[in-house]
């Protein structure tokens, strides 16, 4: 009397030598028909565009994968799309989140609703393919869940609501105000179309694919096993990730959408060459890129080195900073970031009193200045190459700093013996030494917000906070108020900002700025310095600070 | 020119005129008993003769899990056929989309039998059953 029937389904498993077998269940219908729908021999067509597939490289992959356990698990939590025709979605976002696990080490939970209902697709249940899904992802990106919560997007809360309620009412897009802070998008989409080793090369070395396939009724009662297609006719086209594949047993290994309460846990074997899943293309995706953090101070990160000086830094673009400190031999040694990782300890030799500045004028440059033993200020510069130590004379009782404002300028300051400031300048020639008088206590410190103005820092007798500009002719000293322990950094990430570092009470890193009008009070950024503060910014609103730790190493603290 | 399907239909959709225009208020009533099934066009014949049949289309949710299935309370009376996917269907499916089937109710003996379309997810227990479409149709010689 009725036409579903599991112990049927499986003596039909039995007889076929099936390699998997159904879940038995209560609402398994007990009936003595047969089955009686007819299978459906035709390929189904599906309205994935084709693309010309990705060029397969040699046969170079693994007898298995698993991204469950290949290098970690970078496979996210099955998900449920309960009543809604969202599998694209859930598919696509799926691959996006093992992307971002396997190329950023992060775990994500990103909106599904956020993808379906406010992307190109609009608020509906019907269906998409994944390459017009990823390609959204590419351009406009997918916030987090939290951003946007499946759930809500239906009414009552309720992703249930499409089991007994045809639409309308469709669910609706309603994303948090914060969307942006969340979003994630990929860079590019590599569709190896059904071409089976580009595929298997690619779930390799690379990661997880979405791919489509045709649904049948015996998929539904899959329990385990590597399923293929017995019995039961076509119930539509669905989309799944694709997270492996296993030679030996000739399966693919793939994460379903239906909750974890389906196959084995929400995943499932399918065997090679069934229900379109070597018919149809499949599609990764690389380059993740993931949104920025939220404005805030970041660290203390360790940076390892055995220093024995401030570390000072600059940086000459974006995404590039140059730190230089003296080691334990006395050398200058020299550390950058490069967008992407940290190199060095470089040596760049030399025999240095306390710290060495750096300085940059232009992308590619760098400049180094540092006391030698013999209390004369040394040169040392980048520019396709290092140049070797150049002698610019003078007396000097402390550290120098440097600044560039413009290409070809450079000014530096440094405490003469008579404890006044001193400044030296390069324009094309040296000029110099200039007294710029005062009794300063530390070394000084110089930013510059734009050409021809300079900030200079120093700690005063009174231990204070002492501050003297230039622009068009030099200012008195002022008196900004702050005990300070040790030396200030100072740097400007445009016209009319200064911020300033410094250790104070506690030995912790404290932090004053100008915002164009007013000077902040004191930050207390928190750690035990062993060291002043070297301060570098590549862009407005970003500040990377180093520090000698109390272990020596260098410590980095940056704001973003 | 026409086939006998053809001459079915046009017989079948009259009967349909007929039938629906006095039905109305019992399927008011009924509304308040049980969950209006989902896809009830009241467009089937509830008569219908030995050996003649008819078809209904309904669509089927594979992409959520649903098995699209039927059931009838009394054996005989009628035959029900899932047709084949129409091979040479120019219409484009995207995954997730539900997919038209068409049923074909074959009058065999006459008698009262009530025919029941309904989803179901076979592994998942707790899953309340949905009710597509019922049908009660009385066979007559």
């Amino acid at each position: 009397m009725a036409q579903l029937n599991i112990a049927e389904l499986a003596k039909k498993l039995r007889e076929s030598k099936a390699r998997w077998v159904p879940r038995e269940t209560p609402i398994s219908l007990l009936d003595n028909e047969k089955f009686k729908r007819m299978l459906n021999p035709e390929p189904p067509k599906i309205s994935a565009p084709s693309h010309a597939a990705e060029a397969a490289g040699p046969p170079t992959f693994a007898p298995s994968v698993d991204w469950r356990n290949h290098n970690g698990n970078h496979v996210t939590d099955i998900r449920n799309q309960f009543s809604c025709g969202s599998c694209v979605s859930f598919c696509t976002v799926a691959v996006v989140e093992s992307m971002a696990s396997i190329e950023k080490n992060q775990l994500l939970d990103l909106s599904e609703a956020d993808q379906h209902f406010c992307s190109s697709h609009g608020a509906s249940c019907g269906g998409w393919n994944d390459n017009d899904a990823f390609n959204q992802i590419k351009s406009r990106g997918v916030c987090s869940e939290s951003s946007f919560p499946y759930d809500s997007a239906f009414p009552n809360n309720d992703p249930g609501y499409y089991w007994h309620h045809d639409p309308p009412p469709n669910p609706v897009c309603h994303v948090a105000g914060n969307r942006n802070d969340s979003v994630v998008k990929l860079t590019d989409i590599h569709n190896m179309g059904n071409n089976q080793a580009a595929i298997k090369n690619y779930l390799t070395s690379t990661g997880p694919v979405s791919c489509s396939i045709a649904v049948y009724d015996d998929f539904q009662s899959y329990g385990s096993g590597v399923y293929h297609h017995v019995s039961g006719s076509l119930e539509g086209y669905h989309c799944i990730e694709v997270i492996g594949y296993n030679e030996a047993g000739q399966y693919w290994i793939c994460k379903n959408s239906w909750g974890t309460s389906w196959g084995m846990a929400g995943f499932i074997n399918i065997a090679y060459g069934e229900i379109g899943i070597d018919q149809y293309d499949k599609i990764g995706i690389t380059g993740v890129k993931l949104p920025a953090p939220p404005h805030g101070w970041y660290g203390f990160e360790t940076l390892g080195g055995v220093l024995t000086s401030t570390p000072n830094a600059v940086s000459w673009s974006e995404n590039r900073i140059d730190v230089v400190a003296r080691g334990t031999d006395s050398s200058v040694y020299h550390k950058w970031w490069d967008g992407s990782h940290w190199n060095g300890w470089e040596n760049l030799g030399g025999q240095i009193h306390g710290a060495p500045a750096i300085c940059s004028w232009v992308t590619g440059r760098l400049d180094i200045f540092a006391v030698g033993l013999d209390h004369h200020l040394y040169h040392k510069w980048y520019q396709a190459g290092w140049s070797n130590w150049e002698d610019l004379g003078g007396l000097l009782s402390s550290e120098p700093a440097c600044v560039s404002w413009g290409p070809n300028r450079i000014d530096i300051f440094a405490r003469g013996m008579d404890c006044a400031m001193y400044h030296l300048w390069w324009n094309g020639v040296w000029h110099g030494w200039e007294s710029l008088g005062g009794i300063i206590t530390s070394a000084p410190a110089v930013s510059s917000w734009a050409s021809g103005r300079l900030d200079c820092f120093a700690r005063g007798t009174n231990n204070h906070l002492w501050h003297r500009w230039f622009s068009g002719g030099w200012s008195n000293w002022e008196d900004l108020g702050d005990n300070i322990f040790g030396n200030p950094g100072a740097v400007s990430w445009g016209p009319n900002r200064i911020d300033i570092f410094f250790p104070s009470q506690g030995n912790a890193m404290y932090h004053k700025w100008w915002n164009g009008s007013t000077w902040s009070g004191e930050e207390n950024l928190g750690g035990i310095l062993a060291s002043g503060v070297g301060v570098s910014s590549w862009k407005v609103g970003r500040l990377d600070c180093f520090v000698e730790g109390m272990d020596s190493s260098m410590y980095h603290k940056w704001y973003q | 020119m026409f086939s006998r399907h053809f001459f079915s239909v046009i017989k079948i959709s009259f009967f349909i005129f007929v039938v629906s225009a006095c039905a109305g208020t019992s399927s008011q009533q009924s509304e308040t008993i049980k969950p209006k099934p989902m896809e009830n066009t009241n467009t089937e014949p509830k008569k219908i003769k030995v050996l003649d049949t008819f078809t209904i289309e309904l669509k089927s949710r594979g992409s959520l899990g649903l098995q699209l299935a039927f059931r009838t309370d009394k054996d005989g009376i009628v035959a029900v056929t899932r047709l084949p996917a129409d091979s040479n269907s120019q219409e484009r499916i995207s995954p997730g989309d539900p997919l038209k089937v068409i049923f074909e109710i074959k009058a065999l003996k006459p008698g009262t039998v009530n025919i029941t379309f309904f989803e179901t997810q076979p592994w998942n227990k707790d899953f309340q059953e949905i009710i597509k479409k019922e049908i009660e149709l009385e066979v007559v010689e």
